[in-house]
């Protein structure tokens, strides 16, 4: 048969290389900024763009979407093409969709320190942002399914799965948890309120690490390390069963993430049940890795890359057990909220993500600039740093976590709580943090030695950008069909095998969504819930704006431990009204569901100006800037419309009379402040945060509760 | 109130009964499914990565590639 002659196009690869070391090292440095605020409150620098609730969101996007993101994109573009033995469909797209992901990334490099948020994590980004995500992302679609419609190898390879039930997959999540309603630019809410924003959220939050940190990486997996041990996969078949099994089950797991939440238990269960299931395919996948070694130990001994592969898979292996346990009720009992879960996800990010993709660039790079490696000495270095640095950010952070729950929970001889005072558990956990600050530099400075590797192999190496290649045409004669339907027969059919991975993915989707949303107008609705005023939605969307909820929590769970401390346990009818529910996901300070009438105007009022100066010792930054900036009151109406549409019952006409009720309640809380001494403004932001606070939780009371029984 | 909510679905318990079932009867079709496959074919199809380019350069210093 004649071959065609073509080219491969490695410039885009370069392209998506650079920017994922780039974004990379950037990332990573904002993290450690944070980690060190946690200890060292005053690098908060009293800047609002630089407080910890606006730069914590900067640093998971910038690790998931601008680091993994690009990694993920650098590697699909080398592989694809190979795989498919083709260039990409069409340079053009290729280039819009490299210069568009940067733009987004840059984008969310502004808007984040500037405190425009939906407060979604990994969602963070407003809806102009959205959109062009989406935009992007299906030019990503086109050229993908483009290369693989015109391809000349006939059959997909596994990774070429992995990359298709990416794409789909991202898709319907991206699109399906930002449904939004701009209430302005750069200010929308969603149209889910309280328990099913956040089962929107959780589906979205679970699974964009499984479909944007795993699948996509399972495939890089797949091709790479294959190709850096130079053998073929342990077992194929296995790896079969990887991909459908996992894609399968995945999706369904989602509410793990909201145990002992509001979250009607059934869906609880069904969370545990598939995440237990999920060991299974998740160590299947791991294995086939781990095995491909094989009688190729020696090696591994030998090739930092290989080194980088073995850790990045083990480290797959130990978060995909650990996640699975995490999701039983009684260890999350222990873990939910506290450091035990960040260490969890640098287990994922610093050692599967990470690695993987510091192996990749370490192959990629000389084949690219057809050299060897500038210095094999200095990637053994980066290696041992980095394994360094996650051991001591893992097991600073499980002790931080381990300790500080069982202190929340310990009590007395007498049966009340050891350590009432919040502050006092924080303060134990200190030099954990500072630990973690430790071991994030040490894997921080093994990025900046392989920036400075990877240049000097660059130097001494000549780029390659069209690389020549031939192949046959495809070869269009359908396979023999014996025995029944086999799987080469799909792999022969992109669009078949699209549809199917897009089947199993949406299965477990509508098992979990359809009752959640046909209870919705069943959501026992707790007549003394009202809307919020208009100065406490402005307040709201203050709380917002400064990221409170990467640190404050908003749900109590049904535990002694927790009534005691913070008082009455979170109802589902509680947040009808909240557009997004702001349940969080972490404790570096208390939960704040029933803070309202808890403490004084003034107790707030000083502690926003200078926490330290109400709590000695906080960590919290302090917020200066919400005494001196004026609440802007002509976004009100506005606001108090889109809630209307997304069904909170403020009555007709409310809009028009919502600012006058807004100074009302500002002129009385600011009073009240300057009774207590406070030259307080009624148009201060200040005030508008108050109002929000002083609300939180207080719609019930215990004596309703009884009455209701 | 999670009760009630509970409550509220008609038949709710049958959910997680439903997803068991699927996911077993998903999980025994592969299973079959690929014990089934041609040795020969997974072979090819596991070789598909490793296929050998034009420009073959060892990827670390000192180490040539073995073909």
């Amino acid at each position: 048969m004649e071959l065609e002659k073509f080219s491969y196009d490695n410039g885009i690869v370069r392209k998506f290389a650079l920017a994922t070391v780039l974004w990379g090292f950037i990332g990573m440095l904002v993290g450690v900024l944070i980690a060190t605020q946690l200890f060292m409150p005053a690098l908060n620098f009293d800047i609002s763009f630089l407080t910890f609730g606006r730069i914590r969101p900067l640093h998971t996007n910038a690790v998931i979407f601008a680091f993994v993101g690009n990694a993920i994109f650098t590697g699909v573009y080398y592989s694809l093409q190979r795989l498919c033995k083709a260039r990409m469909f069409n340079d053009l797209l290729s280039n819009i969709h490299f210069w568009g992901w940067q733009l987004i990334i840059v984008s969310a490099a502004i808007t984040l320190p500037l405190g425009l948020t939906t407060s979604k994590e990994y969602a963070e980004l407003e809806w102009p942002i959205d959109i062009a995500i989406a935009v992007v992302w299906i030019i990503f679609g086109i050229n993908m399914f483009g290369t693989i419609f015109k391809r000349r190898e006939k059959h997909m390879y596994v990774a070429i799965w992995f990359y298709i039930a990416t794409w789909v997959t991202i898709t319907v999540l991206h699109v399906v948890n930002s449904l939004e309603l701009p209430a302005s630019f750069m200010k929308s809410y969603p149209i889910y309120a309280g328990v099913q924003d956040a089962l929107v959220q959780w589906w979205y939050g679970h699974n964009a690490v499984a479909f944007f940190l795993t699948t996509p990486v399972l495939g890089l997996m797949y091709y790479f390390l294959p190709k850096a041990a130079n053998r073929p996969i342990y077992s194929y078949r296995l790896s079969i069963l990887h991909f459908w099994a996992l894609i399968f089950i995945y999706i369904w797991a989602g509410p793990h993430h909201l145990l002992y939440s509001a979250l009607p238990d059934w869906a609880q269960s069904l969370g545990t049940v598939f995440s237990i299931m999920l060991i299974a395919p998740s160590w299947g996948g791991m294995l086939n890795g781990l095995l491909t070694l094989r009688g190729a130990w020696d090696r591994v001994r030998e090739d930092p890359i290989l080194k980088f592969m073995v850790v990045a898979v083990t480290a797959y292996g130990m978060s995909t057990f650990e996640g699975p346990m995490l999701s039983l009720k009684n260890v999350n009992a222990i873990a939910h909220f506290t450091d035990w879960i960040i260490s969890h996800v640098h287990i994922g990010a610093l050692g599967w993500n990470g690695m993987l993709a510091f192996g990749m660039l370490y192959w990629l790079v000389p084949k690219l600039y057809r050299t060897d490696l500038y210095s094999k000495k200095l990637a053994n270095l980066h290696f041992w740093i980095a394994t360094l640095g996650i051991v001591f950010y893992a097991s600073s952070m499980y002790w931080a976590g381990i300790a500080q729950s069982l202190m929340w929970k310990q009590f007395d001889a007498s049966g009340v709580l050891q350590y009432p005072n919040f502050l006092e558990t924080v303060l134990q956990i200190i030099p954990m943090y500072m630990i973690r600050m430790f071991g994030g530099t040490l894997y921080l400075t093994g990025v900046v030695i392989m920036m400075y590797n990877l240049v000097k192999t660059m130097k001494q190496g000549s780029f390659l950008a069209e690389e020549a290649a031939e192949a046959p045409p495809m070869d269009k004669k359908p396979d023999r069909f014996v025995k029944g339907l086999r799987h080469r027969w799909l792999e022969g059919k992109a669009a078949v095998f699209t549809v199917l991975a897009f089947v199993a993915i949406l299965v477990g989707t509508l098992v979990e969504f359809v009752p959640m949303f046909m209870v919705k107008s069943n959501i026992p609705t707790i007549a003394s819930v009202k809307p919020y005023t208009p100065l406490e939605l402005q307040g709201r969307d203050i709380y917002i704006r400064e990221g409170c909820n990467n640190c404050h929590s908003q749900l109590i769970r049904p535990f002694r431990s927790e009534t005691e401390r913070y008082g009455e346990y979170s109802k589902a009818g509680e947040f009808v009204y909240d557009h997004p529910f702001l349940w969080g996901s972490k404790r570096t300070g208390p939960d704040l569901h029933r803070v309202g009438g808890k403490y004084p105007n003034l107790w707030h009022y000083l502690h926003m100006e200078n926490p330290r100066s109400m709590s000695p010792g906080s960590i919290m930054p302090s917020y200066p800037w919400l005494l001196t900036n004026d609440l802007d009151i002509s976004t009100t109406p506005t606001k108090i419309n889109v809630m209307r549409t997304l069904g909170v019952p403020y009555p007709d006409g409310y809009e028009e009379i919502a600012t006058d009720e807004l100074m009302a309640q500002a002129e009385q809380i600011a009073e009240d402040l300057q009774n207590a001494g406070i030259p307080a403004e009624p148009n201060k932001e200040i005030i508008a945060l108050i109002a929000y606070l002083q609300r939180l939780g207080t719609d019930i009371k215990a004596s309703d509760l009884s009455e209701n029984k | 109130m999670i009760k009630d909510t509970l409550q509220s679905i008609q038949g709710v318990d049958i959910f997680p009964i439903i997803s068991l079932f699927l996911f077993l009867i998903f999980f025994i079709v592969m299973v079959v499914w690929i014990s089934r496959l041609d040795k020969k074919y997974l072979k090819e199809m596991a070789q598909l990565p490793l296929e050998p380019e034009e420009n073959e350069f060892s990827n670390l210093a000192g180490e040539k590639n073995e073909k």
